[in-house]
């Protein structure tokens, strides 16, 4: 398989992970905490997804609805009852807190839903370029035949809209514009007659809408499980803090950069070192808080 | 305040500490037994389930009091334990285990080396491991450091599985700059995904015997098979002994800790907990305090899980998943950060009331009833409720016991954090201060909340 099929595989994963990797830094900059829970509510959106497509009698489309609104009801959900109230203690508290979530929901997914993997049946068409002549470096192929299928375009399409609706929402309305004047500075932004609580809930939907996106996608592109979402936790925290937390612009490049360097070490490594391609992205997020904390583009420097 | 008044507070906190910790261990300890008893367990069984729970108090008390050194004393938040442990023990794996002939069987040798070099290997290597990880990171604040140690502990799970380090041939001879080493190994390497078979002596065998306590203790296996369990006593008495042994560790454990705790040391430690620039300004070169503080804690966390996994036969790599690491936490946080005995506490009530006692009632409710297949899914589990039917739902409850078990991990954590974020058992937090800084009448009530955040200033 030539490497620009794998840069298309990174595309595409790049894509889910960076819808979440949205949320998730959202979350991270302006109500201050890191959610290990996250990769449940990507779970839980799968769910929904799942349940909506087989109980719905609408297109897919009707489905990814389902799934972003009921994640983003989830999301406020557990807001409220859990992080909410602990909100004055600081990061530690509400981090170890969502460790808690993230273990007891997971495994209540377990314990209701089994263990066996659901699959949403989908319709895929498969493009098909084999026409493509190949460039061999060493080993690697740099272009060769590629395929492409609608679910490919159909991740990576949600990803763009998603990118363009976040940036409006955050650029064009008061929400918005609110929710980036708490990440910079949350007592300013009360003292200027900003209601904290009402934009942290905002945020809380909001991710929780993403995350439910997020995870209907993946569960399109594989299956729907109860590690769906938690299998894939620690690359979007991964693309969030690459790309500066806090930063939803960092984030999506933080993601592709995640995306294609597992793919493209795939590619790149011997066939018996592809275990270690997850191993990559985490090396590549431990370099880069080394060398800048502050993320790819991030200005802000967290630093204890 | 008088001399004796002072004397008899100090004597008092201490027969509180010790009574404390008798009588939250006799209590878990006669529950299980009286559980035993009342569910019909034979001796063999009740000294199982004894030696079973003393294992796992032993292990969780000791990994949450390295982590305690780590999280309760400096305010370092390292979410990588098990990240050292895997390295502990696998190290020792790779020094220890018995070498086997090149292009021989697919089994992965060792380097043939004593258990006891073994051991030491693990624990250096875990501690300089440590290093690695805290000298770039400790520079970030908390949660940066989070997510550099679980990233760590993850990279390090995914290396253990991956086909490149399953094995590596040892050159015949290796060439040191003025002598020559002619290792026995030839294969040696981490197993990949299938993991190792620890093939070493047993290391109970192998501490007795370096003791010279062997034959006394085969004796004494002979002596219980004569007298109380007729059929094969051995399993049994090497848990319990082993078991002890872990006691004595924890002990070990126990006064190291506080000894550190309470020397000069310790005391920067507490203080770049309690506010890091305060201990700069004071002349104290705090990375330093902080980088020691995090190789001690990893080198007895690559300790821990020594002692966890070494007996076990083998070891794969998923028992390394991030799991084991939020155990720790629970466990910690149950006890309260920041206290020696409270961390051992905390160990031995998540070991023995959430670890250790959904496995244990299911076992119980096994043996007592003579019980069915549990239904596949929850939805046969329920269906039959409607007709007042309740023992498909209580198998598949007892079925699934062990995800229920990590429900109930979850939920005691986010209560925990809510409700009692010193502790189960109240502040236990010490000072940075080598005098007693309590006045009498009142306890400073603006410590009273900062216990489980580790002092973190905002």
């Amino acid at each position: 398989m030539g490497l620009l099929q794998e840069a298309i595989f990174g595309v595409v994963t790049g894509s889910y992970i960076a819808i979440a990797a949205i949320g998730f830094t959202l979350i991270y900059g302006i109500v201050n905490m890191i959610n290990f829970a996250y990769g449940e509510y990507l779970t839980l959106g799968a769910f929904v997804g799942f349940f909506a497509a087989n109980a719905l009698p609408g297109p897919l489309p009707v489905a990814v609805v389902a799934a972003m609104l009921g994640g983003g009801v989830i999301s406020i959900a557990l807001a409220r009852g859990f992080f909410t109230p602990i909100n004055h203690t600081g990061p530690v508290p509400m981090l170890l807190t969502s460790i808690g979530l993230g273990i007891a929901v997971r495994n209540a997914i377990r314990l209701f839903g089994g263990r066996s993997a659901r699959y949403i049946d989908t319709e895929t068409a498969t493009f098909r370029f084999d026409a493509v002549p190949e460039v061999p470096i060493g080993s690697v192929d740099l272009l060769g035949g590629f395929f492409l299928t609608s679910e490919h375009l159909t991740v990576v399409g949600s990803a763009v809209a998603v990118f363009l609706v976040v940036h409006l929402l955050l650029t064009r309305t008061d929400v918005g514009i609110a929710m980036r004047a708490m990440g910079d500075d949350e007592s300013l932004a009360r003292v200027r007659g900003i209601d904290t609580q009402l934009i942290r809930d905002s945020v809380w939907v909001l991710a929780g809408v993403l995350a439910g996106l997020a995870g209907v996608l993946m569960a399109i592109q594989t299956n729907v499980s109860s590690t769906t979402g938690y299998s894939h936790i620690l690359q979007i925290l991964s693309a969030a803090i690459l790309g500066g937390a806090g930063s939803p612009y960092g984030a999506i490049i933080g993601a592709y950069v995640i995306g294609l360097a597992l793919a493209i070490s795939t590619a790149f490594l011997p066939s018996s070192m592809t275990g270690l391609s997850s191993a990559v992205a985490f090396a590549i997020l431990i370099a880069v808080l080394l060398v800048k904390p502050s993320g790819i583009a991030g200005t802000e420097v967290r630093e204890a | 305040m008088s001399a004796d008044d002072l004397r008899g507070r100090f004597s008092g906190l201490f027969e509180r500490d010790v009574t404390l910790a008798l009588a939250v261990l006799g209590t878990i300890y006669l529950a299980y037994v009286l559980a035993g008893v009342a569910f019909g367990y034979g001796l063999r069984g009740q000294l199982n389930s004894i030696a079973n729970l003393t294992f796992y108090i032993g292990v969780f008390g000791m990994l949450a009091l390295a982590l305690n050194l780590h999280w309760g004393y400096t305010g370092l938040f390292n979410i990588g334990v098990v990240g050292f442990m895997g390295i502990g023990v696998y190290v020792t794996a790779l020094v220890s285990k018995p070498p086997v002939a090149q292009g021989g069987a697919a089994q992965v040798g060792g380097f043939g080396l004593p258990l006891g070099v073994g051991i030491v290997a693990g624990v250096v290597v875990a501690g300089l491991f440590g290093l690695l990880v805290a000298l770039p990171a400790l520079r970030l604040r908390a949660d940066y450091l989070a997510i550099v140690t679980v990233a760590f502990s993850e990279i390090i799970r995914f290396t253990m599985m991956s086909r490149t380090f399953q094995t590596f041939t040892v050159p015949d001879t290796i060439d040191l700059w003025l002598f020559t080493v002619d290792p026995t190994a030839d294969t040696v390497g981490l197993g990949g995904g299938g993991g190792l078979i620890l093939n070493y002596p047993d290391p109970l065998e192998a501490l007795l015997r370096t003791l010279f306590l062997w034959e006394p203790y085969m004796g004494f296996v002979g002596f219980v098979q004569r007298t109380l369990i007729p059929n094969n006593p051995k399993p049994v008495i090497d848990g319990l002994v082993y078991g002890i042994l872990l006691f004595v560790c924890v002990g070990l454990f126990y006064l190291l800790l506080s000894r550190t705790g309470k020397s000069p040391f310790g005391r920067v430690l507490k203080a770049i907990r309690e506010d890091e620039d305060v201990a700069n300004a004071l002349g104290k070169d705090t990375d330093r305090f902080k980088l020691t503080a995090f190789v001690l804690g990893s080198a007895l966390m690559g300790l821990g899980g020594i002692l966890w996994y070494s007996s076990r036969g083998s070891i794969t790599p998923p028992s390394f998943r991030p799991n084991i690491t939020f155990f720790v936490w629970i466990a910690l946080i149950i006890g309260g950060a920041g206290s020696n005995t409270g961390s051992f506490l905390g160990g031995a009530i998540f070991a023995g009331v959430l670890y250790e006692g959904p496995r244990y009632v299911k076992n119980l409710v096994e043996t007592a009833f003579e019980l069915g297949d549990a239904p596949g899914n929850f939805g046969e589990a329920v269906a039959p409720m409607a007709s007042f039917d309740p023992v498909p739902f209580v198998l598949y409850t007892l079925d699934s016991v062990s995800q229920l078990r990590l429900v109930i991990m979850g939920v005691v954590l986010i209560w925990l954090m809510h409700n009692r974020p010193e502790g189960l058992l109240g502040h236990r937090k010490e000072t940075a201060s080598s005098i007693d800084l309590s006045r009498p009448g009142g306890e400073d009530a603006s410590n009273a909340a900062a216990a489980a955040d580790g002092g973190e200033n905002r």
